[in-house]
């Protein structure tokens, strides 16, 4: 039930997530943030089981703000996507956690990129990625209508295509949370239609 | 009672010292000279070698002292090169095991890093020697670029722009160094300056390509180069070098 949705944009990247938390038929609550700040310079969205998702997101931004301590400097986006790969691979194989996640980021060197990972540890690079049912509503449409050099402005109002198209035919609706990561760092947009 | 305070490595003695990693720097001292040198667009690792035998078969291995450790770092030995075999092979499988992890080569300070904690531990930890090696290492990675690092049986490391390690006349080799280091030197000129240093640290009928090593660290473009100089261009080189010299004497 879960939307999570990331794409390049000209300088940055753009994060959706929903904010529901359901358990059963039951909404327990509206206001929960799935994408998490790792450092200043990359966004964890983060969509599955609660508890392991919550669980595995502070394992790995403590293990990453550990890394930075020790030498310091920050994990580049690819070498951070690479961990959180193997940590997933590794745990599948003895304590699974049911968490997909989308890693987004910006570099000096290498600029703005998104990592799509889920639960069973696979990585892949894309220009935009989505988790969850959103996917087979979104696909289509990011398809058709999004291009890596996107404006910002272009980059918000093709969000909210997404989620005009999502509160149209999806069965699910509620709020949702828009963060911006640039060269100048996190911002969240606020986000209405 | 004399030797109190030798017996055992992780032992101070009253005057605060810890005897047998002073008797591995010590064991270094008669290992041959190696010196590093910091270009611009590059890294110089020279050394002289005391092993040579005329019935010696060097055909397998054309470097003694130098060691590749990945594609972006390169290490140069003094003392105990079976000591050294165990941290390079160690030194090797942690670049490797960086790169597993994170899909990107191991930032060079890191690796040092690494390998230092194993040459400390075995300063700590008693029933057994420390490594009678020092390293230099040079290498190349995105955060700061070209890199040269020396590293000493207590597991201290330091970076430098000018070094060396080994040798019995190593405040010979650092004057030299000091005095003629200019912080843009190109390669080529850092290669001059580390056999200028090396006829002054050895004997001058010595400086020939059977008792030399010189080796070079470089980019070209994206990609990383990594040369030892082969008998022939050594050779070539030492002529070069000395006839320059002359016309600058002149």
């Amino acid at each position: 039930m879960e939307t999570l949705i990331s794409f390049v944009v000209n300088g940055g990247v753009l994060s959706l997530a929903d904010q529901n938390i359901v358990r059963s038929i039951v909404k327990m609550k509206e206001d929960q943030d799935k994408i998490l700040a790792l450092d200043n310079f990359k966004l964890l969205s983060a969509a599955g089981e609660a508890g392991d998702c919550a669980q595995f997101t502070e394992y790995i931004s403590k293990n990453l703000k550990l890394y930075s301590l020790r030498n310091g400097y920050d994990l580049s986006t690819t070498a951070a996507a690479n961990f959180i790969r193997s940590e997933l691979a590794a745990s599948i194989r003895s304590h699974p956690y049911s968490v997909n996640l989308i890693l987004a980021g910006y570099d000096k060197t290498d600029g703005p990129s998104v990592f799509y990972l889920d639960y069973m540890g696979s990585l892949q690079k894309l220009n935009f990625g989505c988790h969850g049912y959103a996917a087979y509503f979104l696909l289509g449409l990011l398809d058709r209508h999004h291009q890596p050099n996107l404006s910002l402005e272009d980059g918000v109002k093709l969000m909210k295509m997404c989620v005009t198209e999502l509160q149209t035919r999806f069965l699910v609706n509620g709020k949702y949370k828009l963060k911006f990561v640039s060269k100048d760092g996190i911002t969240e947009i606020p986000f209405t239609l | 009672m004399a030797r109190r305070y030798d017996q055992r490595t992780t032992i101070f003695s009253p005057e605060g010292r810890v005897y047998q990693v002073e008797y591995a720097m010590t064991a270094i001292k008669h290992a041959g000279a190696t010196v590093g040198i910091l270009a611009k667009d590059g890294i110089v690792l020279a050394a002289e070698k005391k092993t040579t035998a005329k019935l010696l078969d060097n055909s397998s291995n054309i470097s003694e002292k130098m060691f590749k450790i990945d594609e972006h770092v390169v290490c140069a030995v003094a003392g105990i090169t079976s000591d050294a075999n165990i941290l390079i092979n160690y030194a090797r499988l942690s670049s490797q095991r960086y790169f597993y992890t994170y899909q990107e080569p191991i930032p060079v300070e890191q690796l040092v890093s690494q390998i230092c904690d194993t040459k400390q531990g075995y300063t700590q930890y008693g029933g057994l020697r420390p490594f009678g090696v020092s390293f230099l290492y040079a290498g190349w990675d995105k955060h700061y670029g070209f890199q040269l690092y020396q590293s000493d049986p207590s597991g201290n490391f330091q970076g430098w722009y000018a070094t060396s390690i080994g040798g019995e006349n190593s405040q010979v080799a650092q004057s030299v160094l000091r005095s003629n280091y200019k912080s843009d030197i190109s390669l080529k000129e850092a290669l001059q300056l580390a056999l200028k240093v090396l006829t002054k640290t050895m004997d001058r009928s010595a400086i020939n390509s059977d008792k030399l090593e010189f080796s070079y660290f470089t980019k070209q473009g994206d990609q990383i180069v990594y040369h030892i100089l082969n008998p022939q261009e050594l050779e070539k080189f030492i002529k070069e070098t000395d006839l320059d010299q002359e016309a600058q004497d002149n």
